[in-house]
């Protein structure tokens, strides 16, 4: 029996974050102990999809989120390990420390190749890259002159009568910086280089879909970062990426129903 | 030893698997060299851990990769002491030839970033870190590297549980995408 074509038209890019939120938890049964990360069953219903129909090919990574995702796995638990480190002086209880770490590293590790195995690790030139750098560079810079403009209490006397305006300030205040969450994290948090590559591989793959197998090829990026999915409210950010280079930002688990609409079920 | 010796005396392993391979003999006196470079690995281990001249994370990224090679060692010598019985000569000739090599270099990365230590290069730390991610992944491949429940069993309950219940709050309470 062939498949339903939608199965062949869908991709998803995961981002270095949802691979490490995949990647970090443990479970120590002798000790009643679960460790997890917070974005961690956000991931679950994605991977479930992605090793259900691992023969698609329908999850993707690069070597940059690769690398990206051991790094980062490392530098959580050593960062616990500083913390920890600073305030123990003797050698053998600094031995101690490092062994209980590592058997956690090692786990986490061990998940992550686990993770790594069933997603289908794509070539992406720097070249192709470096191509499309320039147009995610200008929309976020165009993004982040948006946010720096964006003056809520202006918004709320355009808005709001001059009667309301003191009684209810504080609560649509609230209501403005909810609405406009991905915009002021891009204001306050510059989007970091890294990120901006992630995104241009993203457009490099989706375009190499669409020339080699499917014309109608449908791209989403799985991640937890506000510069890509949005907050609970409206997402500018997405909303770009989406207009301008036709991928789809969106956290983990939306992905996940997202595909089961596309024929993943 | 020194380890100029050690890379010798692996070297030396490698060329005794060769030939247990090549006789289809596993010879079970390669468990006491196994001991011997075991030893070795360990007191790397020990001076990564006590190490201050580095940073905490660069010191555990080499202390990690001394503990997944003594993991590897130890899961070898299972299988050697136990090769005849269970029917692995020469599986485990072979399959420690493949590991060998990667045992080796984390060795020789470990033991130049010692060398290097206040003027360690950045780039040896995550040179280390796809090390032991190469190792892991080989040796699984090849079941030489023990299961995480075993792994589990040889640490300090107590202390594995309040890392355990740290590194649950931390990760809760940070969003490590602000890491990456």
């Amino acid at each position: 029996m062939s498949l339903p074509i939608s199965l062949t038209t869908s991709k998803v890019f995961l981002d270095t974050c949802v691979v490490v939120s995949a990647s970090v938890y443990g479970s120590y049964q002798d000790l009643g102990i679960q460790v997890e990360h917070r974005f961690y069953t956000k991931t679950v219903p994605l991977f479930a999809i992605v090793k259900k129909y691992g023969d698609k090919h329908v999850g993707i990574i690069t070597s940059t989120i690769e690398n990206q995702s051991i790094a980062a796995i490392a530098k959580a638990v050593t960062d616990a390990l500083e913390e920890k480190a600073a305030q123990i002086l003797d050698s053998e209880s600094r031995a101690k420390l490092f062994e209980s770490h590592t058997v956690f590293f090692d786990q986490c590790l061990a998940h992550l190749q686990e993770n790594l195995s069933i997603l289908q690790r794509e070539p992406v030139s720097q070249t192709e890259k470096d191509q499309y750098y320039p147009d995610v560079a200008i929309m976020y810079n165009n993004l982040r002159n948006t946010a720096q403009r964006l003056n809520i209490n202006q918004l709320i006397n355009a808005n709001v009568t001059y009667r309301y305006r003191q009684t209810i300030r504080h609560e649509v205040y609230e209501q403005y910086k909810k609405r406009y969450r991905q915009l002021l994290k891009l204001k306050n948090e510059p989007v970091e280089e890294s990120d901006k590559m992630i995104l241009c591989e993203a457009i490099c793959l989706l375009n190499y879909y669409r020339k080699t197998v499917n014309p109608d090829m449908k791209l989403y990026l799985a991640s937890t970062d506000y510069h890509f999915s949005p907050s609970n409210s409206h997402g500018e950010v997405t909303e770009q990426i989406r207009k301008q280079f036709q991928v789809i930002c969106h956290w983990p688990d939306e992905i996940a129903l997202a595909l089961k609409s596309d024929g993943f079920t | 030893m020194s380890t100029k010796s050690v890379f010798s005396y692996i070297n030396d392993m490698r060329s005794d698997l060769n030939r247990m391979e090549a006789k289809g003999f596993v010879d079970r006196s390669f468990m006491a060299k196994i001991d011997s470079l075991g030893s070795e690995l360990t007191k790397m281990k020990q001076y990564w851990a006590e190490q201050k001249a580095v940073s905490v994370g660069s010191a555990f990224i080499f202390y990690s990769g001394m503990h997944n090679a003594e993991l590897v060692l130890s899961r070898m010598r299972d299988r050697f002491n136990k090769a005849h019985e269970a029917k692995d000569n020469p599986g485990v000739a072979c399959d420690s030839l493949l590991v060998m090599p990667i045992i080796s270099e984390v060795f020789q990365k470990a033991a130049r970033a010692a060398e290097e230590k206040e003027r360690l290069s950045p780039f040896l730390p995550t040179e280390m870190l796809k090390l032991v991610s190469t190792l892991r992944t080989t040796a699984r491949q090849v079941s030489l590297l023990p299961t995480l429940d075993e792994e589990v069993k040889r640490t300090d309950k107590n202390l594995l549980k309040e890392t355990a219940m740290e590194l649950d709050k931390k990760f809760v309470a940070s969003n490590l995408l602000n890491d990456v």
